[in-house]
């Protein structure tokens, strides 16, 4: 497979096409040409060694990147026809519709309840009273972690369990009612069981919400993803389904990392 | 292990049980045929093992592709290793059994001896369809004193059938001895009935698979 491009899927719906993106961090050009299409309600995972852009790579999905201001891009990221680096495009309304959930798990120094409510008061989504409480209830459930703390709502956040904590901040993300989650090492921090808690979260909330992780676990990846992106020195190498990818990698470099030959 | 891995698993258990019931079906069908000395209606039955070959390569590939994708461990690692030799037990199973029925068919005339035949011959199958039928039970236990059982089970009827091939064996070398021009139709008759003896053999390997998936320790298969 040539670097930087991709193999085509397969009679999925197109959620995310990015084309051409390049990004420089000053003079460094930390991502070179990606093109790739990510696909709705499909688990996707950017896997490679450290320093690859892989979390560059996700984090221009939501321009998160806009935040430094030594950053450069140029290319698109297009979704449901949008591009959303076009110049009339408010970054904040982009973030409301691609949610992220990060390594560490980081609740507000507010309550359960309202670490899930604050978000959608504040966009206007729903009003304080049984509106708000219903979304709290629904964001919790999806997020598994409603029957834990259904009797504690006005505990504070940060006196969950780092893995509770995790799924409070993907109950966060939901409430605000995103399109896309982008998660970012969403277990490294976690224990075994939580993590296994996390996973088995992320194949439900495929159904409603397309997904997209970055991940050094290999076989986190290999569990729980439909698509797999590998990523090394800023380039796209490989991208395919996720058996292929681990069973018959087209390109030496994906095999050589994914057996731990280097990275 | 997640939801996916436990469907994938399913998945397999089933594939593997559909080409052990082919198996078994066709066993159950010739013994039927033998015990009602309807011979010439053995041609009727349906047993492909170039289909099975086929629906065991599909079974292997899943099997990679789980290894790969989910790494499984300890029970659940010898399981799939486990499923991974039993298809291929179950493919020289299918083998055998379709030679049984195909030579035994072509050999067997009212020329033989039939009733010397047939007094070793339905017992020895019996035992073959018996001790296939407890190995691919022993495969969805989950209970240790059922799978035990079962596997006893399987050893008891694989050694019926060793001694009941040897002494078939004995008495047609001394039928051949008396007549032998019938010699090669006696022969054939012998290479279909060690055909129904290996079978037994195959469901003492796939028992003892199946003991090693659940119990662990060593893989040993006969």
């Amino acid at each position: 497979m040539v670097e930087g491009k991709i193999k085509m899927s397969k009679n999925n719906k197109i959620k995310v096409k990015v084309e051409e993106l390049n990004l420089w961090y000053g003079q460094n050009h930390a991502l070179h040409g990606i093109s790739t299409d990510i696909y709705e309600n499909k688990i996707t995972a950017l896997i490679g060694p450290s320093g690859c852009g892989k979390s560059t790579f996700l984090r221009c999905l939501n321009r998160m990147n806009d935040l430094i201001s030594s950053v450069k891009i140029d290319g698109s990221v297009v979704i449901d026809k949008k591009n959303i680096y076009d110049k009339d495009i408010d970054e904040v309304s982009v973030r409301k519709k691609i949610g992220m959930v990060f390594q560490q798990p980081n609740p507000f120094p507010k309550s359960i309840y309202e670490n899930v409510a604050y978000a959608p008061i504040k966009h206007g989504i729903v009003a304080k009273g049984k509106e708000c409480d219903e979304l709290v209830e629904h964001s919790l459930r999806k997020s598994g972690l409603w029957d834990e703390v259904k009797d504690k709502l006005n505990d504070p956040g940060t006196s969950l369990s780092g893995g509770q904590q995790q799924r409070l901040c993907i109950a966060r993300t939901i409430a605000v009612k995103p399109e896309v989650i982008l998660m970012d090492e969403p277990t490294s921090a976690l224990d075994p069981i939580s993590t296994e808690k996390i996973e088995a979260l992320m194949l439900e909330l495929k159904k409603d919400y397309t997904i997209i992780t970055v991940t050094h676990n290999m076989q986190q990846a290999a569990r729980v993803a439909d698509y797999t992106a590998f990523f090394h020195l800023g380039k796209l190498i490989e991208y395919d389904e996720t058996e292929t990818i681990f069973v018959n990698p087209s390109n030496k470099k994906t095999e050589d990392y994914i057996t731990g030959r280097f990275g | 292990m997640l939801k996916t891995y436990e469907e994938k698993r399913n998945n397999i258990k089933e594939e593997i049980e559909f080409i052990g019931n082919s198996v078994i079906d066709a066993l159950e069908s010739s013994l039927k045929m033998l015990k009602n000395d309807d011979i010439s209606t053995l041609k009727e039955i349906d047993l492909s093992v170039k289909k099975l070959s086929n629906k065991s390569n599909e079974i292997d590939n899943l099997i990679v592709t789980t290894l790969a994708l989910y790494s499984p461990e300890a029970k659940d690692l010898r399981q799939m290793i486990s499923y991974l030799k039993i298809t291929n037990e179950l493919i020289r199973a299918a083998s055998n059994v379709k030679g049984f029925i195909k030579i035994f068919r072509k050999a067997f005339c009212e020329d033989l001896n039939t009733n010397t035949i047939l007094e070793f011959t339905i017992p020895l199958h019996k035992s073959a369809l018996l001790s296939l039928r407890s190995a691919m039970a022993m495969i969805d236990q989950e209970n240790d004193n059922n799978i035990e059982e079962k596997y006893h089970k399987v050893i008891v009827e694989e050694s019926k059938a060793n001694d009941l091939y040897a002494m078939v064996e004995k008495n047609i070398l001394k039928l051949i001895s008396k007549n032998l021009e019938l010699s090669k139709e006696y022969f054939d008759i012998l290479s279909s009935l060690r055909r129904l003896e290996r079978t037994a053999d195959r469901a003492s390997s796939i028992a003892s698979l199946a003991l090693f998936a659940h119990i662990g320790g060593d893989i040993m298969q006969s």
